[in-house]
């Protein structure tokens, strides 16, 4: 038998319709217009630096019913409005509809003046005085902290050195053992020359982030995918959903280089996080140290953070009240799809709300 | 959005990871671009391209200076360009009742000459015999010692040469390497398109047929991309690449001290003592507001030792908190 049974007609068939959805996409294409970085209503209540904290305000007017304040800290790469991308597809909708009070750290667009920010810097100096401001804002001592992929490795670190002001801790898509036997990135940055890298470039750029996520997958992502979107062309809904996910993926900050070469260092390198090796302002982080409930969320198909690397956390956290979601999905459609916003938000909002 | 300072910088980078990609793109509408249609309803196909490319590649106003978002641009230019090239093709051959299996035929031929060509000319590089070397008169200066007053300079540039010259090399490894898995893609295609497995559904579209080669390519890939081998490669090239830049700062930023411009160096400087100084400044602040932190902890790390005991006894005290 020959795989390919391809008649002339259906050949011609295929050439016309494709044909005819290219010429009236590329009308589509010219309509879809500036995309908002973000759709709900937010108020910037503190700023430093580069960084901007937000706090959301719930479309429907309810007020927050959990009275911890949560902080949403994301990854340095990409930009944090994945979580609020459009109205149909906002984690922080749907947090804000389980009576959460939602916060979120804007890391903005590091410079050349940000080389020598370092990840004590961004753990013990941003992050914790977001979680002063939400604090006396709101009269408590302690915050739920909400924690996303590299975000999640910083709420790590930051509640095993500040136990004291983290009430439950929340991490999405976060890595943990970093040298585990399918993570591609991981093989990838082992002999990878960090100090030449970040003393050649200063910064790292965003650019070449995305190109290196993108050779995660090179096939699929910088071919395939656009002959696919051939196919929704013709309907302006979903070339705006496309072209809003796109917008955030090419959307990358560059990194601050000293925050690269210790995170690159000390995670993927030495896998320090569960070496308990990790140096943050002369205080080792021991992942022992986090006795508030953690949640840790994980997507059974991501290819940047598998599950493998984020399910051993349960056997490092000094918890005793860990709980583990599984989302069948990968590392952006955990945020994006349709099944996400009917399972994610309200299983978090739930699970905070009973503690 | 993107920092201009990292457009400018990313260049090398650039052009060194997406050789690989460029070829690939390259050969396939090389094959199926050769017999471009120029008149009659293919033109209009031809149209289409054309507009299809100016619409969604470098006729973008605002991107000057922007090299490397107009080559993300272009890559989508390339994918649906690539794929309606093949479309195309296959179009004709039905027009010149030219069997099916003689077109994928063609097709899988073509591929496989020109990964081995690829592979074959890094053999070269690798026998030791560059084929540049002979030919190249800087190579044959940058190997000699600098003399005379301007000895340092010349050091510098002969030393930026050569590491030009290992970057270039490395970098036809990384293309080669990546040759044999191009290779394999194509040799695993053609043992499916023969050779179904039992119970495969037909591929009934041309779509199909591409999903199909892009599938296969990105199984071989993923495995390769995980060996030992490739892992080796990948942090050769990219450490070749940052030494060679590393070189070029320097002479950069000679340079610009020779015309009484501020360097990278001391602009560096500069801010690595603004950064000191606003950590000593947070210290102060907290200290005088009483909220000076703790002195640090000095204890070592017994994680990894706890943790390696931790599990069993673990489990046993969580009872049902877990999923």
């Amino acid at each position: 038998m020959f795989a390919v049974q391809l008649s002339p007609e259906e050949i011609f068939k295929e050439v016309t319709n494709f044909n005819a959805k290219l010429a009236e996409g590329i009308k589509t294409l010219r309509e879809v217009g500036d995309l908002p970085s973000g759709v709900t209503e937010k108020e910037a209540v503190y700023s430093e630096d580069k960084l901007t904290l937000y706090h959301y305000k719930n479309p429907t007017g309810k007020k927050a019913t959990n009275k911890t304040p949560m902080l949403i800290a994301y990854a340095l790469v990409n930009r944090p409005y994945m979580t609020d991308l459009q109205e149909n597809r906002s984690m922080i909708r749907g947090l804000l509809e389980t009576g959460q009070d939602v916060y979120l750290i804007d890391w903005g667009y590091p410079d050349r003046s940000d080389r020598f920010v370092t990840m004590n810097d961004y753990i013990n100096g941003y992050i914790d005085r977001c979680v002063d401001v939400l604090c006396e804002r709101h009269g408590v001592s302690k915050v739920n902290l909400l924690g996303i992929c590299q975000g999640g490795a910083f709420s790590l670190c930051y509640t095993a050195l500040h136990p004291d002001k983290v009430r439950n801790l929340v991490t999405m898509v976060t890595p943990v053992d970093f040298q585990t036997e399918d993570n591609m990135l991981a093989h990838w940055i082992r002999n990878i020359d960090v100090d030449l890298l970040v003393d050649s470039m200063g910064n790292i750029p965003g650019d070449l982030m995305n190109w290196t996520f993108l050779n995660l997958k090179p096939y699929r992502l910088i071919a395939q995918k656009y002959i696919d979107m051939v196919d929704i062309l013709d309907n302006p809904q979903q070339v705006h959903n496309f072209m809003y996910m796109e917008k955030w993926i090419f959307d990358s900050p560059d990194q601050a280089g000293e925050t690269y070469r210790q995170f690159v260092k000390e995670f993927y390198q030495q896998n320090g996080l569960v070496k308990g090796s990790v140096d943050l302002g002369g205080r080792k982080v021991d992942l022992g140290d986090i006795k508030c409930p953690v949640l840790n969320v994980y997507a059974q198909d991501d290819h940047l953070v598998p599950p493998s690397a984020s399910k051993p956390m349960k056997q490092y956290v000094g918890t005793k009240d860990y709980t583990e979601l599984s989302f069948r999905g990968g590392h952006i459609g955990i945020y994006v799809s349709s099944s996400a916003q009917r399972e994610v938000p309200p299983s978090i909002g739930k699970w905070l709300n009973k503690r | 959005m993107t920092n201009t300072s990292s457009a400018q910088q990313n260049g090398d980078w650039f052009s060194s990871q997406k050789q690989y990609w460029d070829s690939w793109f390259e050969q396939q509408r090389n094959f199926f671009g050769a017999a471009a249609p120029q008149s009659g309803p293919q033109a209009q196909w031809a149209e289409l391209l054309k507009t299809w490319q100016n619409t969604l590649s470098g006729q973008t106003p605002g991107l000057d200076g922007f090299g490397d978002v107009r080559q993300f641009q272009q890559y989508f230019t390339r994918a649906g360009e690539n794929y309606l090239n093949m479309m195309q093709q296959f179009y004709q051959g039905t027009g010149q009742a030219k069997p099916l299996p003689e077109m994928v035929q063609e097709w899988v031929e073509s591929l496989q000459k020109a990964f081995a060509g690829q592979t074959n000319f890094s053999a070269m590089g690798q026998a030791g015999k560059d084929p540049f070397a002979a030919i190249d008169p800087l190579n044959f200066f940058a190997s000699m010692p600098g003399i005379g007053y301007t000895r340092e300079k010349q050091e510098q540039f002969n030393h930026l040469y050569q590491m030009w010259e290992d970057y270039q090399a490395k970098s036809r490894d990384y293309t080669a390497s990546m040759s044999k898995v191009g290779l394999e893609a194509v040799r695993k295609f053609q043992d499916y398109v023969t050779n179904p497995p039992e119970g495969a559904a037909p591929l009934t579209s041309l779509k199909e047929v591409y999903g199909k080669w892009v599938d296969i390519c990105e199984d071989i890939y993923a495995r390769y991309a995980m060996t030992e081998e490739y892992t080796r490669i990948y942090g050769e090239v990219v450490n070749a690449l940052m030494a060679f830049k590393k070189q070029q700062n320097v002479i950069t930023d000679e340079l610009l001290d020779q015309f009484n411009m501020p360097t990278r160096a001391e602009v560096d400087s500069l801010h690595k003592r603004v950064q000191a100084l606003r950590g000593d400044v947070a210290e102060l602040k907290a200290a005088l507001s009483g909220k000076a932190k703790a002195a640090p902890k000095k204890k070592a790390a017994p994680v990894a030792k706890k943790a390696a005991n931790k599990p069993a006894a673990r489990k046993t005290a969580k009872k049902g908190n877990k999923k």
